[in-house]
């Protein structure tokens, strides 16, 4: 009885076994690539990160002050131009603001920045939705105010501060990750 | 030897290998998800505070949110912060030109 029994369990137990295997294997790699694309995922937030504690850092939010300062320094005009729709006269008071070599430097320093962080947008090396959440913003009020001089630049030179005008521009991605 | 104690033993040699190659490949897969388990989901505990919360010196806020509509931010708070602007010429109700180019 036993000799006939063996084989029989030996079947049933390879044939468990068999199913474990297809199972694991069959789990096994949808997780274990979700958890692949979530660490590659983690790290391009990482990275974005670091691109807007650049931005926070002394150095770029000094000069993203003299440029919002400068700006608040002449809010009133700036007001009574967009009652007159005065474009020409807003494009003006902006060249103006951006005289001085201070001035030019801390707006140059900025277009830099979002050049690079479009750019590092632009390759997936970093997340779109981060860069959407934390550095649109800032693009946004940058171009606001200034919006006029950088278009005016980019009549000549259509690559100057396209960084600026794509972060503006990014809009939230679904993202399953 | 028959046709099927072949595919039989074909077939357990198979499973023998498939079991151990198995249990390897998802050895290294829940090593992977570990892995990317460990990665920080959020900001680093040095990193610098949010632009909703007040910065570490100096009191004011980093980027205080603007209000959409209420008093002027100048009257509000003494003076205009340095890193808000008071008008925002594509808010306004004459944006200019500019405000609609897309690269």
């Amino acid at each position: 009885m036993s000799k006939t029994d063996q084989p029989s369990r030996s079947d049933r137990l390879s044939r468990v076994l068999s199913y474990l295997v297809a199972i694991t294997t069959i789990l096994g790699i949808p997780v274990g690539l979700y958890g692949y694309y979530s660490s590659q995922q983690a790290n391009r937030v990482n990275r974005t990160f670091d691109f807007y504690k650049d931005f926070r850092s002394d150095t770029l939010q000094k000069d993203f002050s003299l440029l919002v300062e400068q700006w608040n320094a002449k809010a009133t005009d700036v007001e009574a131009l967009l009652e007159k729709n005065d474009q020409a006269g807003l494009g003006q008071l902006v060249s103006s603001l951006l005289q001085s070599d201070e001035a030019q430097t801390a707006l140059t320093q900025l277009v830099l920045f979002f050049d690079e962080t479009y750019s590092c947008v632009d390759k997936a090396l970093c997340d779109n939705n981060a860069a959407f959440a934390l550095l649109k913003n800032p693009a946004d009020q940058i171009f606001s105010m200034y919006g006029s001089y950088l278009t005016t630049v980019r009549q000549h030179n259509p690559n100057y501060a396209t960084g600026i005008l794509k972060v503006r521009a990014l809009a939230k991605t679904w993202s399953l990750l | 030897m028959s046709g099927r104690s072949v595919v039989r033993l074909l077939c357990s040699a198979w499973f023998g290998r498939a079991f151990f190659g198995g249990a390897l490949i998802a050895a290294s897969l829940i090593f992977v998800v570990a892995a990317g388990a460990q990665q920080p989901d959020g900001p680093k505990p040095d990193a610098p505070a949010p632009a909703d919360t007040p910065a570490s010196a100096g009191g004011a806020p980093a980027t205080a949110p603007a209000p959409a509509s209420g008093p002027d931010l100048k009257t509000t708070l003494g003076r205009a912060p340095k890193d808000i602007p008071l008008v925002d010429p594509c808010k306004s109700t004459h944006p200019p030109s500019y405000c609609n180019v897309k690269d």
